[in-house]
């Protein structure tokens, strides 16, 4: 197994040259051989970059062909940064190439557009036909248009950003957030749960804070919210206290927090507590599991895929695995750790099955840092381990960062939120 | 040496078709397990604890500031301050919370490891 890019180059090289007289080519690289088993990964977030990277270091003798859409991927870590300005949006695009190259996945752009499990083979739109012995799906989320939220839908998102997708989303929302009004109010329209990043909403009207404090600060953040409770709270209200007192006003589910209907030629959100005239409208809709996942019947009644927590294998459908924000995974949040880390299991599991082995023991985490400025992050940690056949917590581990910690702590946990982004980028798309 | 190692590798590929053996020798011999680590084969468990640190740590240490690299400490060091953290006797930020999930066999294990590293 390459522990890491500087071992598995140096490794891989010096054997590389020594075997085949001076090859510089990773191994890696290499083709598999033609009667190799073949998987299938689709999606090329980061839990299906993470599972395809795996799979191909735990043995490079799988044929591995990862299937995506776009040429780049805009990651949703990093994107509350990039709203606010402190980061650039082309900072965050991340490509395949590495995967490709040094890893020897075979990445194919295109779209799934037919599963055939008796036959185990895929379509793409444009024809082609993929055979595999074990699929792996890792498509995302599906957002749910006019769901709860009336009015809601794609053309009311061109108006009404909810920019949970990287890219030109947030492109647009930053733009309205530029362009407010004096003194405007901008407003953040959060789902029921189970959505995509929990604390995400919640850094997002930090850092929005944290740009209006500066270039509007008349300005308001007006947080409509379908829940009671968020992740990090504690964290996020004592932050608001410290660095924006008044400038943000959270409405929980109990004082009318949930909208009921947008209005985007009007810029109004209909609440249960009223009528909320704004001036940017960033409505995150209510999700379920990726698009792909449900239309082949692999989501139960709740929306999204109940899979065995061992294996990712759907409970719905043989050989086929679901991983990341799709799958119903115990209490691990729906969160870009979460997918790496699911990824990093299943790619072990998938080995294992393909030798007609048990899969063992396994350790999963969530490890998740958010900045309310660019000086004061915090973080929260969960580990499970694969007991009584489902993903348990590990109560004595995990846990949020202090209450009433120095600036200087918090000032620490920003710079590691940084480099925990460069670090789960370099370990999900083989950087 | 190198036949001790074609044993183990054959032992640890299953998929039993004689051409497909023989490429998962030549691609496993070359590749992707570090020279020190192939004598001394790591089982999937350990492989899967050792996957888990490089989702926040990167292996080299460049920068004071940031999250620590995890190469070029001795298994002594990694494994004391593993330890460390997991008694509450050093305190970080993070590691406090996460050693706690991991037997001390565990850290033994992954710093035994992760010290061959470079």
């Amino acid at each position: 197994m390459a522990l890491t890019r500087r071992a598995f180059v140096t490794s891989a090289t010096l054997a590389g040259a020594a075997a085949l007289g001076g090859s510089l080519l990773p191994a890696c690289s290499r083709p598999p051989g033609a009667g190799a088993p073949r998987v299938v990964v689709i999606g090329g977030g980061y839990g299906g970059a993470t599972c395809a990277k795996y799979l191909r270091q735990l043995d490079p003798a799988l044929h591995v062909t990862l299937v995506e859409a776009q040429a780049r991927y805009y990651t949703c870590p990093f994107s509350n940064p990039v709203l606010a300005g402190l980061r650039d949006l082309e900072t965050t695009a991340l490509g395949y190439d590495e995967l490709k190259n040094r890893y020897g996945v075979n990445v194919i752009r295109g779209t799934a557009s037919a599963i055939d499990p008796d036959q185990h083979r895929v379509t793409l739109a444009d024809g082609a036909v993929l055979r595999y012995q074990r699929l792996v799906l890792s498509p995302g989320i599906r957002l749910l248009w006019n769901h709860v939220f009336s009015g809601y839908d794609e053309a009311a998102s061109r108006v009404m950003p909810h920019a949970w997708h990287g890219g030109e989303q947030l492109r647009l929302l930053k733009r309205q957030l530029g362009a407010m009004r004096r003194g405007g109010v901008f407003a953040i329209v959060v789902p029921g749960t189970p959505f995509r990043c929990p604390p995400g909403p919640y850094e997002r009207a930090s850092l929005v804070a944290y740009y209006l404090k500066q270039a509007n600060p008349r300005a308001k953040v007006l947080l409509l919210d379908a829940n009671e409770h968020f992740s990090k709270q504690d964290l996020f209200e004592e932050a608001w206290d410290a660095r924006y007192p008044g400038l943000i006003e959270h409405v929980p589910i109990s004082a009318g927090g949930l909208v009921r209907a947008v209005d985007p030629k009007r810029m109004t959100l209909q609440a249960e507590a009223g009528e909320f005239k704004v001036d940017v409208a960033n409505v995150i809709p209510f999700q379920q599991a990726g698009g792909l996942a449900v239309d082949h019947g692999l989501a139960d009644d709740s929306g999204w895929c109940p899979v065995d927590h061992q294996t990712f294998a759907s409970t719905l459908a043989p050989d086929i695995h679901v991983l990341g924000d799709s799958c119903l995974a115990g209490s691990m949040p729906k969160s870009a750790s979460s997918a790496n880390s699911q990824a990093k299991v299943c790619s072990q599991a998938i080995v294992s099955l393909l030798r007609d082995r048990e899969p063992g023991p396994m350790l999963y985490h969530n490890t998740c840092y958010s900045l309310a400025a660019p000086d004061y992050g915090f973080s929260i940690n969960a580990m499970y381990r694969y007991e009584d056949n489902r993903i348990k917590l590990v109560q004595r581990a995990g846990g949020l960062s202090p209450l009433k910690a120095a600036p200087e702590y918090r000032a620490r946990e920003a710079n590691y939120a940084r480099d925990w982004y460069d670090s789960i980028n370099r370990d999900s798309f083989g950087l | 040496m190198i036949a001790v190692m074609l044993c183990t590798l054959e032992h640890s590929t299953g998929y039993g078709k004689p051409c497909y053996r023989a490429t998962v020798l030549l691609c496993l011999l070359l590749t992707c397990i570090p020279a020190s680590a192939a004598a001394d084969l790591i089982d999937p468990y350990h492989q899967l604890l050792i996957a888990t640190c490089y989702t926040c740590h990167s292996s080299a240490n460049d920068a004071p500031e940031a999250i620590p690299g995890l190469h070029g400490q001795s298994a002594t060091d990694i494994r004391d301050k593993l330890l460390a953290y997991k008694n509450d006797r050093e305190q970080g930020t993070m590691m406090n919370r996460v050693s706690k999930a991991l037997t001390d066999t565990e850290i033994d294990r992954i710093s035994a490891i992760l010290g061959r590293q470079e």
